[in-house]
């Protein structure tokens, strides 16, 4: 069965009788050996192709092992000429037209993939954020450009089920109660006397004229008609109810909102439990299967070149870490873990000062807008501003601190991360709160008073909707400016002060790092604003989409015109789920005020669609109440304890259920893990075994090794040491060594 | 489409698609492709002899940091040039039908650099080099590189992968299908 390598007339070099391939290479790296395994391998392979004989399906079984093969095209053609040529003949028409309606459909299916990623938005920007600065940096970048896509979808919402009919439809309703004409009158009329300045001081404040567009709530009708108007209206009127749609929109939005969230998560975690973590061959497969052939274009070329770099360094540099903090002594331990205590108590009380300010400024706030401090409406404006610009100069100095905080503590990069994440997230969804907290003695009374437009006495908000919907406006106004100046005034000069002077202190300023917390934290605020904001004012989703758009641009021209990739290399793998986490929990606590002011809270008498309605849910009950009787037995059941209850406990135990399979199926991962380590030993000890009792097989062998290294001794770690020195094999007569 | 099919008879295109795991329109696109590299050589004799500077033209293999070594595995004479049967060959089993074990095959001959069957830890030091392009890593960093991924895939402790424990280590892998891929 041995073959000697035998010359193949007329060529030059020396070819291998069985692989067609020249005999003796030279190697690249200046070795020159025979390609032994390749010629056993065939070799095994040949002999089962003699054995298959004239079976049924031998003539497409030996077809396959030929194409298989590992030799030139010319060496298998004679092959197969040798082992008999049978007539190919064409696969019958059932098969072959399955073949091909399959082969056409994976065809059909790459080009529409093709197709779809150039529809994708900001492909190439993203492409170019990774390939210089990593993963981790790339999924803000992701998340931010998901967050536009949330906002499109909210805005289409209010603009379609809101606005749009206001616009068209609202002039037709008459204001008939006092109240409506209190509200009229205390609405600062400046700026249609003519007042330019006055209009553009109330364009930023939204107050004035701005408060009876249909940006803010109080503008919205109960109704459409009113009784001297014309049949189409009292028609339209009936079949769409404005104050029903204003509330069902706004609950849309959240529950879009929320599935979109889900559904984001629910892939994500598909992604990264696939790349899972522990995988067993972690580095092999990051070199081996790292490089994608089909790559054609330079430039994607050198940034796939920089990104492995860049993932490679970050690996070695995680498992470095990691071994320190294995290496920690009992008595660091203790001192870290007293310094953590220390460290979070400290937090706490940077959180509660800063939540009593909020509060300081709030109040202010507001006892300004009843009883005016000052005439000078620039003042007046600064004063209506203030809460806001305190609570994001909060938002921007504190990170900080808890940003040199968390450096004390010790953590591994990523949770370092998600710590100063959590904090960042706790204030400012604290700052938020407190905002609500401090305004919510405004809006609401302790004992009803009947006679009275203001929510208490006559002094009090008139529009406490439209009040709020400013607040929530300014505060989106003052974030995006914060943002946008902290780029251009802050992050450049830094930059171009790097590049033009060359003393010590400013080269160590110039070096930037794009901070992914701060940033994240930035846009789930943002987006916090907009989820609370946009049922007081329905043209906040508009708003918050247009600093999306302006956030992206800005930040990857400061990141890449600025920025330095990070020192500290971190690999946030699952960064994508972890924000969206944040943002889960924000979006839970924005359900939260708004919930409340829609179940509990008397709306204003003066203004809004919810006019002279006990609260504002109490729309939902009476529009109820006019079904027929099915259907209000059917809503009251709902919403009784006999449904609530056992619904309750069942998803419970759908819940326990899951986690019990989700425990189990952990289980049986790590024991598949600990049965793939066990196998591939076992191969290599029965490919040994194999090749030392039939030599021409297609097995493992064992390089020699030099005598330098043998030096180590160690016990042998499994079986197949115990075989290579000295075994009954040994001196076997066809023991082939290249 | 029209010219090239007069290139080959219809017996030829039986045999090719036999032999490789493309059907008759693939291996006709793929002469095509043969031929654009280099149209005077190619016309004169259909299964002509092209070297590898002319090869690595091809846009998919320009790229790649392994072109000279996928030239050198594939042809029939170790010095890179390809006929067109070794071009073929060579696609074929880049191709998407090209089964697991074939590929992993040929990529650990063109991962083995000094062709001595192993993949030494030179070997391994060559292959990071070259997928980290201009960058390179540290000593220390490719040290540990190294001891990791011989520590995870070298069975045996001979400081080498066998193709045995190479092809262990590859099909378990996830992204080496998708990855040793090229599309014509």
């Amino acid at each position: 069965m041995y073959h000697q390598p035998d010359l193949a007339p007329g060529d030059g070099p020396e070819t291998d009788a069985l692989t067609g391939r020249p005999v003796t290479r030279q190697g690249t790296m200046g070795g020159t050996y025979s390609r032994q395994h390749c010629h056993n391998a065939i070799e095994f392979e040949l002999h089962k192709l003699d054995v298959q004989g004239d079976k049924e399906d031998a003539v497409e079984s030996r077809a396959k092992i030929i194409r298989e093969m590992p030799a030139t095209l010319h060496k298998k053609r004679e092959l197969r000429n040798q082992y008999g040529k049978r007539k190919v003949k064409a696969v019958s028409g059932w098969k072959s037209f399955k073949y091909n309606t399959a082969l056409k459909w994976k065809h059909f299916k790459e080009k529409l993939y093709d197709v779809v990623l150039t529809f994708e938005v900001w492909r190439a920007s993203l492409k170019e954020v990774e390939g210089k600065f990593g993963t981790a940096v790339v999924s803000y970048f992701v998340f931010l450009k998901w967050m536009l896509f949330l906002n499109i979808y909210i805005f289409v919402l209010m603009f379609g089920f809101v606005i749009i009919p206001q616009v068209i439809l609202g002039g037709g309703y008459i204001e008939s109660t006092t109240c409506e004409a209190e509200y009229t009158s205390s609405v600062d009329q400046q700026c249609n006397t003519g007042n330019t300045g006055q209009c553009i001081i109330d364009f930023i404040g939204g107050t004035g004229w701005m408060e009876q567009t249909a940006l803010f709530y109080g503008d919205y009708p109960p109704s459409f008609s009113n009784d001297n108007s014309t049949d189409i209206t009292v028609f339209l009127d009936n079949v769409y109810m404005l104050p029903l749609a204003y509330l069902l929109t706004s609950a849309g939005y959240f529950l879009l909102s929320l599935l979109l969230m889900v559904q984001y998560t629910a892939a994500g975690f598909k992604e990264s439990l696939g790349n899972t973590e522990d995988y067993h061959f972690k580095y092999c497969n990051k070199i081996f299967a790292a490089w994608d052939y089909s790559m054609t274009d330079e430039k994607n070329a050198y940034l796939k070149h920089r990104s492995i770099h860049y993932i490679l360094q970050t690996d070695l540099e995680e498992a470095r870490l990691k071994l320190l903090r294995a290496n920690r002594t009992t008595l660091k331990k203790c001192r870290l873990y007293l310094l953590r205590l220390i460290l979070n108590v400290v937090v706490l009380a940077i959180l509660g000062g800063a939540g009593y300010l909020i509060y300081y400024t709030t109040d202010l706030s507001v006892l300004h807008s009843n009883m005016p401090i000052t005439t000078n409406a620039v003042g007046s404006l600064l004063i209506g501003y203030l809460p806001s610009i305190t609570i994001t100069i909060l938002n921007g100095l504190v990170p900080m601190i808890f940003n040199v905080v968390v450096r004390f503590e010790d953590y591994s990069p990523q949770f370092e991360i998600s710590m100063t994440l959590v904090r960042t997230v706790f204030l400012r969804l604290a700052s938020l709160g407190v905002l609500f907290f401090s305004l919510f003695p405004q809006i609401s009374c302790s004992e009803t008073a009947e006679d009275t437009c203001g929510v208490c006495s006559a002094g009090d908000l008139k529009c406490w909707e439209t009040y709020i919907g400013q607040e929530f406006y300014k505060l989106s106004i003052t974030d995006f400016a914060a943002v946008v100046l902290v780029v251009l005034l802050w992050e450049f000069p830094r930059k171009i002060a790097a590049k033009y002077l060359h003393f010590g202190i400013v080269q160590t300023l110039g070096k930037m790092e794009f901070e992914i917390p701060k940033n994240v934290l930035a846009i789930v605020y943002s987006q916090a604003l907009c989820w609370i904001g946009s049922f007081y004012c329905p043209f906040l989703p508009a708003i918050s989409l247009v600093k999306c758009l302006v956030f992206f641009y800005l930040k990857k021209w400061s990141l890449l015109y600025n920025m330095v990739p990070s020192s500290r290399p971190f690999r946030a793998s699952r960064s994508g789920i972890f924000f969206m986490v944040i943002l889960l929990i924000t979006f839970m606590g924005c359900i939260i005020p708004v919930g409340y002011s829609i179940g509990a809270i008397e709306p204003s008498r003066g203004c809004g669609p919810f006019r002279g309605q006990v609260t504002m849910w109490a729309v939902i009950t009476t529009t109820i109440e006019q079904f027929n009787n099915f259907f209000e037995e059917v809503f009251k059941f709902i919403g009784s304890a006999a449904f609530v209850v056992p619904c309750i406990v069942v998803l419970l135990l759908i819940l326990y259920y899951y986690h019990a399979i989700a425990s189990a199926h952990n289980e049986l991962v790590n024991r598949l893990k600990e049965q793939l380590i066990m196998e591939g030993r076992d191969k290599h000890f029965l490919l040994t075994r194999l090749h030392e009792l039939e030599p021409n097989t297609k097995g493992h062998k064992k390089r020699h090794i030099l005598p330098q290294k043998s030096q180590k001794t160690h016990p042998p770690k499994h079986p197949s040491q115990a075989w290579s020195g000295g075994g009954p094999m040994d001196a076997h007569p066809f023991s082939t060594q290249s | 489409m029209g010219g090239s099919h007069s290139v080959f008879s219809e017996a030829e295109l039986d045999d090719y698609q036999e032999l490789t795991f493309f059907s008759k329109k693939e291996i006709l696109h793929v002469h095509k492709r043969f031929h654009l590299l280099d149209p005077d050589a190619v016309r004169a004799d259909k299964n002509a002899r092209l070297s590898m500077s002319t090869i690595l033209e091809l846009p998919e293999l320009k790229v790649n940091p392994f072109k000279d070594r996928i030239c050198k595995v594939f042809s029939s004479t170790g010095d890179g040039s390809l006929l067109f049967e070794d071009f073929l060959d060579m696609m074929s089993v880049f191709s998407d039908a090209a089964p697991k074990s074939v590929k992993a095959e040929y990529a650990f001959q063109i991962y083995d650099f000094d062709d001595d069957d192993f993949i030494s830890s030179a070997d391994l030091r060559e292959v990071v080099n070259r997928l980290s392009g201009e960058q390179q890593l540290s000593d220390t960093d490719m040290q540990q590189l190294i001891d990791n991924v011989l520590e995870e895939s070298d069975l045996d402790d001979d400081d080498a992968l066998s193709f045995a424990e190479f092809e262990h280590v590859i099909s378990k892998s996830p992204d080496f299908l998708n990855s040793f891929r090229i599309r014509l």
